[in-house]
């Protein structure tokens, strides 16, 4: 979804095609005080803090090569700019696949922005992020140094695994460069069940079917904060096995409460996911934040952003990873309305010690309420990440801004 | 207590106590015994000889003086005197470690955490337990039983081995081909860092804002501060568990069958293999019913929901077959499942059987090439004129060779040494890693440069400064120092990639 009303515009593109020429390009400018953007597809531009007027963005649109596919040891070693969708019909080809399902994939999201941006989709329930999926990495520094972390195998624990300390970066440690990976094999067969439920009924049948055994590869529920909504539960498995597990999942759903559990896909497919804003003319658009609290905190957040939307007339759509704790909300109405319901959201979940991220938004929401994350306090970390970042770029120059005020 | 029975190999000395930071350390003491009870302090001779090295025996440091810590408050107090003084400190769990990261430099204070073995809450609605780091692995699982979860890292060692060493290390165990390893089980960890300070990385959310501190944390061996608490993440028990044992005639057809089953796009919850060596110490030491006959042993567990579970057995025992298994006996009851496990977990234990010592091995390779690396340990063994026990999780390629020698023969010692070494290497060379769950500590720092470059190193170096700035937190484990390694430290090689022009570093 185009977002990029919060980037300011760049008067110097580079796309290196090659790791060689992407250290230079960061080693030649290291004296300067060049404010660098990194850029992939383009499809999370709009997340977090924006970026203080870039001098020069850094594309990876020209690295985007399938680097070394191994089927057999199910890994693969790409170049950080190739898309996801690119990779998939690859690994397809040997019945595999790399275990994530954003909905940035449509946008043409990069492996390496989905690294940076812990991006993934609802069958991060069963298989994680890239932080999970990513076994090895090369980086360039803002220096111009090129370290590699990690390796070609999927165990591994020699030296820091610098490949996961990129995951919700966003840009500012380091430009990655090429990513390994690791595949799981395509699943044969998949069924999809839907139950309608609020956010209580969905956190209760969420429990019953992980606690039944079936290994569910996605839970997600999606609807408003004080209505009845979708429950979508994913299954894989074989042919032979399918109808097994849909069948004991439905059963633990029923037990929970849920009424007329129904099968609603058999294909592998993404059960749901968060589609772009339907944007109107003359409205601004509307802003989209990222909850993370335990799992079962879903009922008291949905109750409490009921509140705060009707206190500031603000219409909100959630989807919940119900499984993993992990909410996302549109905000849409009058931007002063949205500016003050994301501040105080921000102080609501981090009473509960969660965290909210703000996401794409219309650049005027920044103008109105400033590029501060949302969250009233410092995260517990935010000084040791700060002490990071001062060691992999002391002057910086990556990113600037993506985690204002922290750092 | 499955601590392995390897024997001291040189009771080596790193490194002598230079006298300024001998005083440093005779003035932190006094500090140590104002802030803390003497039961919470080891000082005497006999006393800190237990703590002068881990499960690596080979060695061995007296440290100047040992902390009990009841409590985060106690771990941080310490650490701030260690801070105040300069004087090194070093982080220890259970001391099973196999890598050395529990050995003290000269004049460091150890904190062990052996004594905080609380469970602070359980949340079982959200999967999630809050727990002390001295509590032992397989305890967690036992406190998580009733709510019918578990905790799923489960290092052969984990009935004594503690979960602020799994974290430490970054431990796998025999079903991570599955479940993946610590770093994918923790939520958060409250840590000390080497400047004092009480942090908590990670937490509530499973998205905490900014890069992914928790994850570099885990597996950081005791370089980047000390956990004191831990929020484990729990899995839902598995409806249905089946484990089998198939022989072969030849380590070679067992590695092949491995391949098969990744190839068929399986993946069971744990791959093991055992060859006819460590068969024969397991049998020895636990009579758990492996065949001596059998030239190497596969144990494949398959669990999950139970329609699935018998499937993916079928194509198990059929890939075994296809690939020459002479026997396959499959647990009946849990048992004998449970003691097919208890061999296989008591292997390293068992070499004492066999061989009066052995140097544990830990390297991973790309599992499609098991068979051609274990023909090539085969012959560096014959080559060194010394036998290797192989006993390893083939599943993900992670490789525990047994090098067996004899300690009072100076000269085999020697032999030994280079032969792990090199088998370790050897690893590198094939695309791999020199550790798989163990760690680098002191015992593979040495050998990183086979595997990083300076470039490398130095990044890493960065995280480890932006921690741990006055180097005090657990000095002279994973990068390889002049100290420590002399003229050992080997050369940097490229990646087999690199070499062949797939990829280059610039």
């Amino acid at each position: 979804m185009a977002a990029a009303g919060t980037v300011s515009a760049v008067d110097d593109h580079q796309s290196p095609t090659d790791l060689e020429a992407a250290a230079r390009l960061l080693r030649d400018t290291a004296g300067e005080r060049v404010r660098i953007l990194i850029s992939g597809a383009g499809s999370k531009l709009g997340w977090a803090g924006p970026v203080d007027s870039p001098d020069l963005e850094i594309s990876t649109a020209g690295l985007d090569q399938l680097i070394d596919y191994r089927p057999g040891d199910m890994t693969v070693a790409v170049q950080a700019g190739m898309p996801l969708d690119a990779l998939q019909p690859v690994l397809a080809e040997h019945g595999q696949w790399l275990a994530i399902d954003p909905p940035t994939q449509a946008a043409g999201a990069t492996i390496g922005g989905l690294l940076v941006s812990g991006d993934a989709g609802p069958c991060r329930l069963r298989h994680g992020t890239l932080r999970d999926l990513s076994i090895g990495c090369t980086l360039v520094l803002a220096d111009g140094t090129i370290a590699r972390a990690g390796g070609h195998v999927i165990k591994n624990v020699a030296g820091y695994d610098l490949t996961k300390l990129m995951h919700g970066s966003l840009g500012t440690l380091a430009l990655v460069v090429e990513v390994v990976l690791r595949l799981n094999p395509l699943p044969a067969a998949s069924r999809t069940i839907l139950c309608k439920l609020d956010a209580t009924g969905g956190i209760r049948a969420t429990a019953a079917v992980i606690g039944s055994g079936v290994e569910p590869s996605a839970v997600e529920w999606s609807g408003t904060p004080s209505g009845t909504g979708n429950l979508l539960v994913r299954l894989d498995g074989t042919a032979r096995t399918i109808e097994a597990l849909s069948d004991h999942a439905v059963r633990a759903l029923r037990d929970s409460g849920a009424h007329n559990p129904e099968i609603v896909s058999e294909a592998p497919s993404t059960p749901s996911g968060i589609s772009g804003p339907e944007l109107v003319a003359g409205q601004p658009a509307p802003a989209t934040v990222c909850l993370g609290t335990l799992p079962d905190q879903l009922p008291m957040i949905a109750e409490k952003i009921d509140k705060l939307a009707d206190r500031h007339q603000v219409a909100v759509s959630m989807i919940s990873s119900t499984g993993l704790g992990l909410h996302t909300a549109r905000l849409s109405g009058p931007i002063a309305a949205q500016a003050a319901m994301v501040d105080e959201l921000g102080a609501v979940v981090q009473h509960l010690g969660g965290s909210l991220a703000l996401r794409d938004r219309d650049p005027e929401l920044d103008r109105v309420r400033g590029t501060s994350a949302p969250m009233p306090e410092q995260p517990p970390a935010a000084a040791l990440q700060r002490a990071v970042k001062d060691r992999f770029d002391p002057d910086h120059r990556l990113a600037p801004g993506r985690f204002a005020p922290w750092f | 207590m499955p601590h392995p029975t390897s024997h001291p190999v040189t009771g080596t000395e790193l490194g002598a106590s230079e006298p300024a930071a001998a005083g440093r350390a005779t003035a932190a003491r006094s500090a140590f015994q104002a802030a803390f009870p003497p039961e919470q302090l080891v000082t005497d001779a006999v006393g800190l000889k237990a703590y002068e090295c881990d499960g690596l025996t080979a060695f061995r440091m007296r440290p100047a003086l040992v902390v009990l810590a009841e409590s985060t408050e106690d771990v941080a107090r310490a650490v701030r005197i260690c801070a105040e003084y300069g004087v090194s400190f070093v982080p220890r769990g259970a001391g099973t470690g196999l890598s050395g990261g529990a050995l003290p430099g000269p004049d460091s204070v150890v904190i062990s955490t052996a004594r905080m073995r609380k469970v602070l809450a359980i949340d079982a609605d959200n999967r999630r337990m809050t727990v002390q780091p001295g509590m032992a692995n397989s305890a967690v699982s036992a406190a998580a039983e009733p709510y019918g979860l578990y905790f799923a890292p489960d290092p052969s060692s984990q009935i004594v081995c503690s979960v602020g060493g799994n974290v430490a290390e970054n431990s796998g165990g025999a079903h991570c081909l599955k479940y993946g390893f610590t770093t994918n089980h923790i939520h958060a960890v409250t840590v000390v860092t080497p400047m004092g300070e009480v942090v908590q990385l990670g937490g509530n959310s499973a998205d905490p804002i900014g890069p992914d501190l928790l994850a570099v944390f885990i597996g950081s061996e005791g370089t980047l501060g000390i956990v004191t608490e831990i929020i484990v993440k729990l899995l839902v028990r598995p409806v249905a568990v089946r484990t089998l044992v198939a022989d072969f005639a030849t380590a070679e057809q067992a590695a092949d069958a491995v391949s098969g089953l990744v190839s068929h796009g399986v993946i069971p919850a744990a791959v093991e293999m055992l060859d006819q060596l460590a068969i024969s110490a397991v049998e020895t030491a636990t009579h758990a019913g492996y065949n001596r006959d059998a030239g190497a042993a596969l144990v494949i567990e398959v669990d999950g929901f139970d329609a699935a579970v018998g499937e993916e057995f079928e194509i198990a025992e059929r890939l075994c077959r296809d690939n020459h298994a002479t026997n396959i006996r499959i647990a009946q009851t849990p048992h004998e499942r449970d003691l097919i496990w208890k061999g296989r977990k008591s292997a390293f234990a068992a070499m004492g059987r066999i061989s009066p010592a052995y140097l544990v091995q830990d390297g991973v390779i790309p599992r499609t090439r098991l068979a051609e690396v274990l023909t090539r340990i085969d012959q560096l063994a014959n080559a060194a004129a010394l036998r290797v026990a192989n006993v390893f999780h083939a599943g993900d390629g992670n490789l525990h060779p047994l090098v067996l020698f004899d300690s009072d023969n100076a000269e085999e010692t020697e032999r030994a040494e280079q032969l792990s070494t090199a088998i370790a290497e050897l690893c590198v060379a094939f695309g791999g890693a020199l550790s798989g769950e163990h760690g680098i500590g002191a015992d593979k720092a040495c050998s990183m440069p086979t595997m990083f470059s300076d470039d490398d190193l130095d990044t890493m170096q960065r995280v480890r400064n932006a921690f741990n700035p006055d180097g005090l937190a657990n000095p002279d484990k994973i990068f390889p120092t002049p100290r420590l390694c002399g003229e050992r430290s080997g050369k940097y090689r490229p990646h087999p990639l690199e070499t062949t022009g797939l990829i280059g570093r610039g």
